[in-house]
């Protein structure tokens, strides 16, 4: 009897973890289908079987190679990356209300893409600028706290405060000597983070890399547990600490690097959906990041279609991942009467 | 009896404050040993020595007659496992996610936990009778009980050497009483244990041999009924001690309170 109920609740284990990559799959699907240009999923299936009219099939084409898809594509990893390196962070730092920034690592990009925007740098020098801004500030962070030894994990937060309080001083002065009517607006709305300008090589090729970092992560699972017991224990249960802490930091800086680069400043989404997929799967970090990632890159991709549907005009992501975190997370402290869970 | 661990005039100090002083001892296979000090006095540091979280300044640390580290993580991991002081933890894991951490050194890094690493973890909680606290989170079960997990999980790491920092420090009057007995029944099947304690009684009560020490040095090391002396716990805490036999059920500490009229009489 006992072990007939193990079965059943392993048979249900099972089918959560069959609905959330199947309802992202609907959402993606659904995604394809919504827009200020209306197009219907059967509109892609003629096209797929080639009877649609030509001129009407290149429309398609253009729409889904050079508009949705390249933004369904950037939703999906951005929302997964940084879920995925928030709850990485949160399970590193023992503290839930850890955010992929912590480091600075928003803070350096930011200021990279400013200051790129400000030296009227290309389109492709300002990510670079972005991308390397981010390593730096979190370089600094360590740097900073390196006499101190990376294993105690207050000085390291320390370090993450200072670097990103300079970063952010620095934006700042980029932005008081910016043109006040042509790059400093470029600034503000990069920095709202957006995802109207990703293009499909970028999407793809960034996304690449930042699929790849967070499925690094996810391999860590295990050793988060570990690791938020204490780094005593964890070092007593055979876990490489130091290593382990360098290794997090360095996948989470360049998956969170690459988010700037391919939308802007996208905040909120890597302090939330950690808490919304505790409470669907617990803390366990083997179970919760897996489900950070797909529920991050739902969410993401949820928000984005909003966006560009629901409002006259279209809204950035980055704003509406505030508007709609913000209540998420009040209502979410006062549900289940704390963070902790 | 063969030495489990062996220190070989280990020195070790934080900067320039020194917090072990040429200090030599060897635990013996099978033995609990209680370690004894006031505050300060360099019991974590001791222990943190045998655990390989920090390296002598000067001396070795041996195990089972090898440098210490000479070991991996992994492979010492699976000797020797940790018990720190009663915690608290933040994020709600169940009973089980915890005492199956202890198959974390006998995995690869990529391979997945098995049904039957879920199951050693499973028998080592019934061992200690926690079994029906499998899927209840570990931050909601009582001090007592977290400390039982602990040691489900060091059973599960296959551990024969048990290192603990002052494991009953936390626990009410029962629950330590408890504690000792786990400890001395698995001592009865084998298995080596260190423990700290601010307990001089604890030490009487379970432990095979008692270190004393004070200011990184050994003040005394033996059987505890010769050490745990009035003279000895006056060296160790500058308090004046009575011990009172109770026959064949050993001997208990009565400190004497100064400048204190009590109440009665």
């Amino acid at each position: 009897m006992l072990k007939l109920t193990y079965q059943i609740r392993q048979y249900a284990g099972l089918a959560r973890w069959l609905l959330l990559p199947g309802v992202l799959v609907a959402a993606v699907a659904a995604s394809l289908a919504v827009g200020s240009f209306h197009v219907s999923l059967a509109d892609y299936a003629n096209g797929l079987r080639g009877t649609l009219p030509a001129d009407r099939r290149a429309v398609l084409v253009n729409l889904l190679f050079a508009i949705r898809l390249p933004r369904i594509v950037a939703a999906v990893v951005i929302g997964a990356a940084l879920s995925t390196s928030g709850a990485a962070f949160q399970a590193l730092f023992v503290n839930p209300l850890v955010s992929p920034s912590l480091l600075g690592v928003l803070a350096g990009a930011s200021f990279g893409a400013a200051l790129g925007i400000l030296l009227s740098c290309s389109m492709v020098q300002i990510q670079a600028m972005a991308f390397l801004g981010g390593l730096l500030a979190v370089g600094l962070a360590l740097i900073l706290v390196r006499r101190r030894g990376l294993r105690s994990r207050v000085t390291l937060v320390l370090g993450g405060i200072i670097s990103g309080a300079f970063f952010t001083a620095l934006l700042s002065l980029v932005k008081y000597v910016a043109d006040p009517d042509n790059q400093l607006p470029s600034i503000v709305y990069f920095l709202m983070g957006s995802l109207a300008q990703v293009n499909l090589s970028m999407a793809l090729g960034a996304g690449a890399v930042m699929l790849v970092g967070t499925c690094g992560l996810l391999a860590y699972g295990r050793q988060l547990n570990a690791l938020s017991m204490g780094e005593e224990e964890a070092h007593c249960l055979g876990v490489n600490v130091e290593r382990t802490q360098l290794v997090i930091i360095g996948l989470a800086t360049l998956v969170g690097a690459l988010s700037v680069v391919v939308g802007g400043v996208i905040g909120w989404v890597g302090l939330i959906v950690p808490h919304l997929a505790r409470l669907v799967c617990g803390p366990n970090n083997s179970r919760l990041l897996p489900a950070s990632a797909l529920l991050g890159a739902l969410y993401l991709l949820v928000l984005d279609d909003i966006g560009r549907t629901v409002f006259p005009v279209e809204v950035p992501i980055g704003v509406l991942t505030a508007l709609f975190g913000i209540p998420c997370f009040a209502g979410l402290f006062r549900w289940s009467g704390s963070v902790w869970r | 009896m063969s030495a489990v661990f062996t220190l070989e005039r280990v020195s070790f100090g934080y900067r320039r404050r020194p917090v072990l002083q040429d200090l030599s001892l060897s635990l013996a296979e099978g033995q609990v040993t209680a370690l004894l000090g006031p505050n300060g006095s360099g019991k974590s540091t001791l222990i943190k020595l045998l655990l390989g979280i920090m390296r002598p300044s000067r001396g070795r640390v041996l195990f089972r007659g090898r440098a210490l580290a000479a070991y991996g993580r992994k492979e010492l991991a699976r000797h020797v496992a940790y018990l720190p002081q009663n915690h608290r933890p933040v994020f709600a894991y169940t009973v089980l996610d915890v005492a199956l951490l202890g198959r974390l050194p006998h995995k690869g890094f990529c391979a997945p936990f098995q049904p039957l690493d879920r199951q050693l973890a499973r028998n080592s909680l019934a061992q200690f009778g926690i079994e029906h606290l499998a899927d209840v989170p570990y931050t909601e079960i009582s001090g007592g009980e977290q400390q039982l997990t602990l040691l489900a999980r060091a059973l599960t790491q296959g551990a024969e050497v048990f290192i603990m920092d002052e494991p009953e420090s936390a626990l009410d009057f029962g629950n330590q009483v408890r504690l000792l007995e786990r400890v001395q029944a698995l001592a009865e099947r084998g298995y080596t244990f260190l423990f700290s304690t601010h307990s001089p009684d604890h030490a009487l009560r379970i432990a095979h041999r008692a270190v004393l020490i004070r200011n990184g040095r050994v003040l005394g090391d033996g059987v505890p009924a010769e050490v745990i002396d009035q003279e000895g716990l006056a060296k160790l805490y500058d308090v004046e001690v009575r011990l009172a036999a109770f026959g064949e059920d050993g001997r208990v500490c009565l400190p004497r309170l100064h400048g204190c009229v009590t109440s009665s009489q």
